[in-house]
């Protein structure tokens, strides 16, 4: 394969670049081997080619004056970098870039935990601390406090944070819970939001004075983001996860219209799941121990499968914090309101203790990072997946016309809905996880078509997805083109303007610099 | 090739000394010379990675369904053994993972293979070499259903000094069922600076 480099830039620009950054951060930590150095700067699950998403080369800097010198080198060049903090998000492109070619800006050496408060319940860290990381040093500290995690918990807060990640415990929403950050800007300003001059309030009040601005450094290439504050839940006197099953197809439309108030009025305070039956399974089994057909598991396999595990169609994980008079309070409320499904079942720790589906779940809803949710991609041989996460009401009907959908879709090219339903504070996200055997060249490119089309039906039926893996950015943007497009043309403005040669992460949820409109 | 010079080497690999406590559910092995340094990782639920690691000591080592429990260990490992390899039969996800990690301190993998048991057919698809992957996948098929056992023996013959990228395949009629999880996964992580090959 010839080595890949960016758009209109010479092999000899391009090593010339690369010798001005190696002066800034040395050559240890500057990566253009393709085969031994940037492998792992791919996407293993990419449903095209390999070398759609290949870097030309990755570097490493550990201080935010190295970040502002390697982009000064950068636009002299118009060189594109594509920044990541620990790049495991993996089903939705992982470390690779947009574009074959571009400088992936690793940042995984900026690892510091700067700051935790315990009294005031936040955390301050670089774009390289894990949740593993964040937990342990917590754990250490011997700190009452908790971390909300992403599943599974490699990932970085700073990174799955401005992707609009969520997680489980009442702090589920990731970004709602962050609180100032510091942002190199393509030109090397540094900027700090919160309240200016006083580090602590910057990380208690988000607003400072004038338009908050956190929420354009997400999902964006407006900047690159060096720093975050984050809120951290204090350790609760008490915590009673539970699970719900449910034994029909059905059942969803009812579980989601009785949890959505119990949510709402905060009795269930934590971001709740409904989870699919083969999701459930999938992190202990593999789909060829109950059907070694082609195609999507039949009904009778999945009712086996469900006997056997005792599982039900729909699972819901949820759970109730506080002093124990609070929780009996709001279990008793929440046991009421279940109860009326016919065939609703409630399981606790006493006995559903060391099932793999109901241990990973306490453990993420109360913030113990852990790596069992990877287990799903065992399912099937080789598993790869990308994640189709359309947002929904919390509506029952709402709910069974998107899980509809995707599934009839899903069955017709040959693969499984394997999906949760994520409550959120008022809306839910629905991560259909689809799974594919990522050495198999005609399942992937079938797993592409599935989910294009998924893209459109979503569409159609009034639904847009909250993100998404490299090769669908455009088309989702394209998907928000309301009075025409005229969201995706205030991003681009803000773009042109803030990063006038296009060097940051170009492409980046669809937002493309002036000169490379048109080009994707 | 598989020269003897290769299968010497092996044989000075698989007699070690275990080092790493059971409760860490690893396994960590050293040649005589102590100079290398092996990890070994071999999935709880499988007779085939259970009888891969007791090559190498007595013990049971194993892990569950939390590859990120073994992180810390992996981790350290790694950097305190900078010519150290780890290999191990896991599930996929499970060698997904480790395989990510071990890139960051400057690994690669030099060889890896699916073992499959569909309709009484056991198949082995091997990456490698194109010199070593067809021979290899030939001697597992060999060793039938002691295939793990030779892995073990042979370890220093699978490894390559860039990332394995050719596959081979073969298969036998097998008498074992897919209880195993159906797909296993064998691996070898190498230091990318490693100069043996």
């Amino acid at each position: 394969m010839n080595k890949p480099l960016p758009q209109g830039i010479s092999l000899e620009q391009f090593n010339g670049a690369i010798a001005e950054i190696i002066k800034i951060i040395g050559d240890e930590f500057v990566f253009t081997d393709d085969i031994k150095e940037l492998r792992s700067y791919r996407d293993p699950y990419n449903t095209t080619r390999d070398e759609d998403f290949a870097p030309s080369a990755a570097v490493a800097p550990k201080t935010l004056e190295q970040i502002q010198q390697i982009l000064a080198v950068v636009n002299q060049y118009k060189i594109p970098v594509w920044t990541i903090s620990t790049g495991k998000n993996f089903a939705y492109g992982g470390a690779a870039p947009r574009k074959p070619g571009y400088i992936v800006l690793d940042l995984k050496r900026m690892n510091r935990i700067i700051e935790v408060n315990e009294k005031h319940g936040y955390a301050v860290v670089e774009p390289g601390v894990s949740y593993y990381d964040l937990y342990n040093y917590i754990q250490e500290k011997g700190y009452k406090l908790w971390i909300d995690c992403a599943a599974p918990a490699w990932g970085g807060i700073v990174g799955n944070t401005s992707d609009h990640g969520a997680g489980y415990t009442p702090y589920g929403d990731h970004l709602l819970m962050q609180c100032g950050m510091q942002v190199v800007l393509a030109d090397g300003t540094v900027v700090e939001t919160g309240v200016a001059g006083d580090s602590k309030a910057s990380s208690l009040y988000k607003y400072g004075q004038g338009p908050w601005v956190d929420g354009l450094f997400t999902q964006s290439n407006f900047g690159v983001i060096t720093r975050m504050g984050i809120w951290l839940m204090p350790e609760p006197p008490g915590y009673t996860p539970f699970m719900v099953t449910l034994p029909h197809e059905q059942d969803l439309e009812l579980i989601t219209d009785l949890a959505q108030p119990l949510k709402l009025n905060m009795v269930i305070p934590n971001a709740a799941t409904t989870v699919d039956l083969l999701w459930e399974a999938a992190m202990s089994h593999t789909k060829a121990q109950y059907y070694t057909g082609k195609g999507p598991m039949p009904d009778s396999a999945r009712k086996k499968l469900g006997a056997d595990l005792g599982l039900g169609v729909w699972n819901f994980y949820a759970a109730v914090y506080g002093p124990p008079p609070i929780m009996k309070n709001n279990m008793d409320l929440i046991r009421d309101t279940f109860s009326k499904i016919p065939g609703a079942e409630f399981h606790y720790d006493d006995t559903r203790k060391g099932s793999p589906g109901w241990d990973y779940r306490v453990e993420l809803m109360r913030g113990k990072p852990n790596m069992t949710e990877f287990s799903l991609l065992n399912w099937v041989g080789g598993g790869g997946h990308i994640n189709f996460s359309p947002i929904s009401a919390v509506d029952g009907k709402d709910s069974y016309r998107q899980f509809d959908m995707i599934r009839k879709r899903a069955h017709e090219f040959g693969f499984d809905y394997i999906g949760e339903f994520l409550v959120g504070w008022r809306d839910q996200h629905h991560i259909f996880m689809l799974m594919f055997d990522r050495m198999n060249a005609e399942e992937k490119k079938r797993a592409h078509d599935l989910f294009d089309v998924l893209i459109d039906d979503a569409a159609n039926h009034g639904y847009g997805e909250y993100r998404t893996h490299l090769s669908f950015m455009d088309k989702i943007a394209d998907s928000y083109c309301w009075n025409d497009s005229a969201l995706l043309k205030a991003q681009q403005k803000i773009k042109d303007e803030l990063d006038p040669n296009g060097i940051l992460s170009p492409g980046k949820m669809g937002i493309w610099p002036k000169r490379m409109r048109g080009d994707s | 090739m598989l020269t003897r010079r290769t299968f010497i080497k092996s044989t000075l690999v698989a007699n070690i000394a275990l080092i790493a406590p059971t409760s860490m559910a690893l396994t960590a092995i050293k040649n005589e010379q102590g100079e290398q340094p092996l990890l070994i990782f071999a999935y709880e639920n499988s007779s085939n990675a259970s009888l891969f690691s007791k090559q190498f000591s007595e013990a049971e080592a194993r892990i569950s369904l939390d590859i990120g429990l073994h992180f810390d260990t992996f981790n350290a490992f790694c950097r305190e053994n900078p010519n150290g390899w780890v290999s191990g039969i896991t599930r996929d996800s499970d060698f997904f993972v480790l395989q990510q990690l071990a890139s960051q301190h400057g690994y690669h993998t030099a060889y890896s293979a699916t073992h499959t048991v569909s309709n009484n057919t056991l198949a082995h698809q091997v990456t490698s070499s194109a010199e070593k992957a067809p021979l290899l996948a030939q001697a597992l098929s060999n060793a039938g259903e002691k295939w793990p056992t030779w892995l073990a023996n042979n370890l220093a013959t699978l490894q390559h000094a860039t990332a394995a990228d050719n596959t081979a395949n073969s298969q036998i009629q097998s008498i074992s069922q897919a209880g195993d999880n159906h797909v296993l996964v064998s691996w070898l992580l190498i230091p990318s600076n490693s100069t043996q090959s």
